[in-house]
Formats: structure tokens, C-alpha cells, sequence
């Protein structure tokens, strides 16, 4: 039987939890340990306890096929997605919002197969919204990108 | 005393005083509904404006900007399953099934009669109580006030996670987070991995928008939804069947609010702790608490109250003490002295009509935003029913923005994306969010205070009276569902022999 991703969610707590601990006994002062130290020994203890529930729970479930290929489906959505979204704050980084606004939106669009007259006013409508809320009423200067000088 | 009520209500209602007011309620009712951006995030952006502005001018705009996000912000969790800020997270738990329901409406009236109500009641309560309760805070030392930041984190643990142990440990880790960074007391880095970016610690902004917006985005996505409440729109004639059920639940209300705003006035840990408090109170006092979690209307009459009513006590609290009753109250202790006001006692006496101005400002500003929203209820509603398509950019956008104005640095888009991730397997598998969140924002003032305390009193500073009592309702607390599946299986036997 595969192991759940409730099962290495615990064990990346337990494994925070070590570190933690590790971390915090090389602090120099007491006062800088005491709370960090305590609070990862809890950390680790209680997902010490989530790993053997976890491993108890491993061999009751019998596999279930229908599952299986929903959670597959699932799972290539949520790596589109957060393609899409690394994606787009990697480009906001480089060319600043003015840039990404519009290219992510309009992409996004075409991409989710809406028609070219919706994706352009869509995207229109988006870039003035924060064009004028931002920039015009609360005078907040948006990142200009690493390529255009910001830093 | 009664000269200072007749100024502050003089002063209050100076047509200029009053436009700026209606003005402030509008942008903060608008600023309420974005998701996650919040009070915390917006209101330094008003900070540079009210420079050379009247103190009485400058501090009725931050007041009546900030007295209705919570209103407004019930909005976005009821709709969208977003807090529009951290504390209104306690009322997604049932508003959003209710939306799902097709009752968003409803749960709209419920949630908007309550909080407005809610802040309208401890106005008066603060009016009538500063003599009372001033030596009761005084009486809070730190020791208290470290308990009661755990049994605030116990309580978010318990109840809103999927098992005690889980919930737990996303309290631990919201603590070990907060622990990151530069410590002040002995120059020590801790956990930053030399580099600059973690000097600081972790920004609160992206996390909360990582943790709450991005993950609720992915979530959705990746469930393959299209649309998210396609029924929100049928129904929204229940907006005044809403306000009626806050009615029907009067004493589930006036208690929220009562312990709300008592919540409020304890310094430091008010905003947080509040809604999820009323929120488990009105569960376990529910004939039916099985419904909780599934769309209850109690569920959110509860915690709205509870939202607002904190704030009139986090005020009075900041400007009686000078001491912060919630993180915005510590940048409405800016604004005070910016404009020449300096907080504390001597404020309720050589400013005690501009202090009781303000606290009627408050009561005000939620009437006038109480009925904007029972009125653009609706309107606001029908965002439930945008395809997915179109609020995904939306909500990116504004997210990442909000993550760019509240820090500054573009490098904070890995640390949301980071936390929706790990929001994301949290929410799957059944680690409260909330819990986590508290652990963080609350771990700088615990470990402060757990520090003083060892020094003061020394290591078993928990064994003073009323910091045992706590302990001791806090193990009730955790042990409670084992104590009652003990107790049930006991019974079970005995009545089988």
C-alpha cells in the first residue's frame, strides 16, 4: 500500500520539528533557546504521534481504483496551476506589474479557451482597476521589474 | 463628565466631522471585502495623509476607515471562503456552507445585523465601564498574559483543526515561525540561515495571503470548480431573513459580544483570539453543535459579534493604558501621536471629550456600515457567482499587490507561494490554518512575556493562581473529547452490565 500525503505532511513536521530542536540548542543564550527549543520538542512529539497513527492506518485501506486516477487528475491541476502562478510572480520579478498584469491575465484567458473579445476587455477592465486603485488612489508605486531598474 | 459627553457628541456631528466619517466608511468597507489585505495592510497607507491634519479630523478618519472592515470583511469569507482579514476566519467555518447552501444571502444579513450591532453595544458598555475596569488590565501581570496567549492557541487548536494533535502542532508551528529572525533581548540570529531576507522574520502579509488566499485558489482549482457558489444568487431575499435570525439568537449575540469586547480590553491578543473564542462558546452552549461546521447561522452571528465588539474594548485599552489592544491598534497608536495625542492615562483626562468622540465615532461609523452593507448585500453577493476564470486573476492580482504594498519586497512572492503550498496540504489534511496563524502573530508577545516572567517570579511563574487556573482550563479543554469518549464508554458498560 503507497503512503498518503497525510503521512509525509507528519513526517515533514517531525523532520521540522528535529531540526528545530538541533537549531536551538546552538543558540548561545538561554533566553534565545528556552521557547524555540520547547516549542520544537512539541512539534516533534506530537507528530512523532501522527506518524505512527499514520503507519497503523497504512495497511487497513484497500486500494481503490476510481480514487487512484481522481486524485491523478487532481494533481496535474494543481501542478498547472501553480505553474500559472510561480510563472506569473517570476514575471511580476523581471518585468514589474504594468507588464505582467495584462500578459498573465490575457494568457490566462486564452488559455481557460475564453473568446478574444472577453480576454481583451477583461484584461483592459483588470490593468485600469489596478492602475487606479493602486497607482492613482492609493498612491502606492508598483514594482517596476528588475529589468526596468528596480530592485 | 457630562460636559465631555455634550463636546464629543458636538464635535462628532460638525459637518465635516460627519462627511469624513461617511467618506472613511466607504473606502473602509471597500478595503473590507478585498480578500486577505485587511486593516493591517492598508492602514499605514493612510498614516503619511493625516500628517497636518486636526487631531480630531485625522483620528474620527482612522477610526471610522477601520471600525467597519470587520463588517465588510465577514463578506469575502462568507462568499469566497477567504478572510477579507485574519481574525473573520472564524466565519467562513459555517458561512461558507451556507453560501454553498444557497443561503449566502442569509448568512450576509445574519453577519452584517450582528457585527453591526456588535459594535455598536460595547461603545456604550466602554463609555460606562472605564472606571471599572481599568484596575482589572492593571491587574493582568505578564505571567497571566503568557497563559493566555497558550489558551488562546489551545483554543483555535481544538476547535478548528481536524484532531487535537494536529491543531496543536500548527499552533507549535506558528510559534516556532514567529521565533525566526533577529531576537532583540540577546542579539541572537535564530533560524534565518544568514541571510538578510529572514533577518526580520517572516512577514505576516504574505503568509496570511498564502496560507488563506493562495491555498483556497488551489484548492478550488485543483476540486476542478467552476464557479463558486453557483447558487448564491436564488436566494439573496434572505439577507433580512439574516438579520432576523440574529434576533432569534439574541442571547447567543449579546453574549459574543459581552466576551468579545472583554476580550478586546486585555492588551495584545484581542483581535486574534476573539472570534474563535465566541465562535467555540456559542458550539458547545448549540442544542445543536453537530451542525456547526456545516452552515449554521449561530456560527456566524457568534464571531461577527465578537469581531467588532473587540475593537471598542482594544480601543479603549490603547487609549487608556497606551498600550495596543490588537496589531492595529499598535499602528493606531501611531496615528495618536502623530497628530500630537499621546496615548495613556493622561489622555482620558486632558483629551477625554476627543477619546469619548472617538468612541462614538465607532459606534457610528458601524451604524452607517452596518446599513451600506445590509442595503449593497446583493450586489456584494453576486461576486459568489463569477466564473472561476475571471476571479482567479482577480484575486492573484490583488493578492500578489497586497503582498508588494505590505512589504515592499518582490522576493516575498516565494514566501506566499511557500505558504499557499503549505496551506494547501494543511487545509487537505485537517491542520487548522487559524491555529497556525494565532502561534505567529501572538509568538514575539509570548515569548516577551514569558521571559519577563521567569525573570520576575522565576521558572514555575505558572503556578500563581490565576495563571494555574487557565492552565487548568486549558487541560480541560484539550482532554475534553478523550474525557467525554471516556466517560460514554463508561456509561456504555455500566448500563450493559
Amino acid at each position: 500500500m503507497k503512503l498518503k500525503g497525510s503521512f509525509w505532511l507528519a513526517v515533514f513536521f517531525l523532520a521540522l520539528g528535529l531540526f528545530g530542536i538541533i537549531q536551538s540548542l546552538t543558540f548561545v543564550y538561554w533566553e534565545s533557546m528556552v521557547l524555540p527549543l520547547a516549542v520544537s520538542i512539541i512539534i516533534f512529539v506530537l507528530a512523532g504521534v501522527e506518524v505512527v497513527k499514520e503507519l497503523r492506518r497504512r495497511g487497513d485501506g484497500e486500494k481503490d481504483t476510481a480514487k487512484d486516477s481522481e486524485h491523478k487528475v487532481e494533481n496535474r491541476r494543481l501542478g498547472l496551476i501553480l505553474g500559472w502562478v510561480a510563472g506569473f510572480c517570476l514575471a511580476i520579478y523581471l518585468v514589474g506589474f504594468y507588464i505582467s498584469i495584462p500578459v498573465f491575465t490575457f494568457a490566462y484567458l486564452k488559455w481557460r479557451r475564453r473568446s478574444w473579445l472577453v480576454a481583451v476587455i477583461f484584461t483592459v477592465v483588470l490593468l485600469a482597476f489596478s492602475y487606479a486603485v493602486f497607482a492613482i488612489g492609493l498612491k502606492v508605486p508598483l514594482y517596476k521589474g528588475l529589468i526596468f531598474g528596480a530592485r | 463628565m457630562l460636559e465631555a459627553y455634550g463636546t464629543a457628541i458636538a464635535t462628532l456631528f460638525q459637518p465635516i466631522n460627519l462627511l469624513i466619517l461617511f467618506a472613511a466608511v466607504i473606502v473602509g468597507l471597500i478595503v473590507g471585502v478585498i480578500p486577505a489585505i485587511g486593516g493591517l495592510a492598508t492602514l499605514p497607507l493612510i498614516l503619511p495623509f493625516i500628517f497636518r491634519m486636526p487631531a480630531e479630523i485625522a483620528l474620527i478618519l482612522i477610526v471610522g476607515f477601520h471600525a467597519v472592515i470587520f463588517t465588510s470583511s465577514g463578506m469575502t469569507s462568507i462568499l469566497l471562503n477567504i478572510p477579507g482579514t485574519a481574525p473573520s476566519a472564524a466565519t467562513m467555518v459555517d458561512g461558507f456552507p451556507m453560501t454553498q447552501r444557497g443561503e449566502g444571502g442569509r448568512a450576509i444579513g445574519a453577519a452584517v445585523t450582528s457585527s453591526m450591532a456588535g459594535g455598536v453595544l460595547p461603545v456604550f458598555l466602554a463609555l460606562a465601564m472605564v472606571p471599572l475596569v481599568l484596575p482589572l488590565i492593571i491587574a493582568l501581570g505578564q505571567p497571566e498574559m503568557a497563559i493566555m496567549i497558550l489558551l488562546g492557541i489551545s483554543f483555535l487548536a481544538a476547535l478548528t483543526g481536524g484532531s487535537i494533535t494536529k491543531g496543536l502542532m500548527a499552533g507549535m508551528l506558528g510559534l516556532l515561525l514567529s521565533f525566526i529572525g533577529y531576537h532583540a533581548i540577546t542579539g541572537v540570529h535564530r533560524f534565518d540561515f544568514g541571510t538578510i531576507f529572514l533577518y526580520d522574520g517572516i512577514e505576516l502579509v504574505p503568509l496570511v495571503l498564502g496560507l488563506f488566499g493562495l491555498s483556497e485558489l488551489f484548492y478550488l482549482i485543483m476540486k476542478g470548480e467552476t464557479a463558486i457558489a453557483q447558487k448564491a444568487i436564488t436566494k439573496l431575499s434572505g439577507v433580512m431573513e439574516g438579520a432576523k435570525d440574529v434576533w432569534r439568537h439574541r442571547w447567543l449575540w449579546f453574549r459574543s459580544t459581552i466576551i468579545g469586547y472583554v476580550i478586546g480590553i486585555i492588551p495584545g491578543i484581542g483581535a486574534e483570539v476573539a472570534n474563535w473564542v465566541c465562535y467555540g462558546q456559542a458550539k458547545q452552549t448549540s442544542k445543536h453543535p453537530e451542525k456547526f461546521g456545516h452552515g449554521a447561522v449561530e456560527g456566524v452571528i457568534a464571531p461577527e459579534a465578537a469581531d467588532n465588539a473587540k475593537e471598542a474594548g482594544a480601543m479603549l485599552t490603547t487609549m487608556a493604558l497606551g498600550i495596543p489592544g490588537s496589531s492595529v491598534m499598535a499602528l493606531f497608536l501611531a496615528a495618536f501621536l502623530m497628530v500630537g495625542v499621546t496615548p495613556g492615562p493622561a489622555m482620558m483626562v486632558e483629551h477625554l471629550p476627543l477619546a469619548l468622540t472617538l468612541l462614538l465615532g465607532i459606534a457610528l461609523a458601524n451604524i452607517i456600515g452596518g446599513v451600506i452593507c445590509l442595503f449593497a448585500a446583493p450586489q456584494l453577493a453576486r461576486v459568489a457567482s463569477v466564473h472561476f476564470d475571471f476571479l482567479f486573476p482577480v484575486i492573484l492580482i490583488v493578492a500578489l499587490i497586497g503582498v508588494y504594498v505590505a512589504t515592499l519586497s518582490p522576493m516575498n512572492f516565494i514566501t506566499v507561494l511557500a505558504f499557499g503550498i503549505l496551506g494547501l496540504a494543511m487545509k487537505v489534511y485537517g491542520y487548522s490554518r487559524p491555529a497556525l496563524i494565532l502561534g505567529f502573530v501572538l509568538g514575539g508577545l509570548l515569548e516577551r512575556y514569558s521571559l519577563l516572567s521567569i525573570k520576575i517570579y522565576g521558572p514555575l511563574f505558572f503556578l500563581r493562581p490565576i495563571p494555574l487556573t487557565m492552565l487548568i482550563v486549558m487541560a480541560l479543554l484539550l482532554s475534553y473529547p478523550y474525557l467525554k469518549r471516556g466517560i460514554s464508554n463508561l456509561r456504555g458498560r455500566l448500563s450493559g452490565t
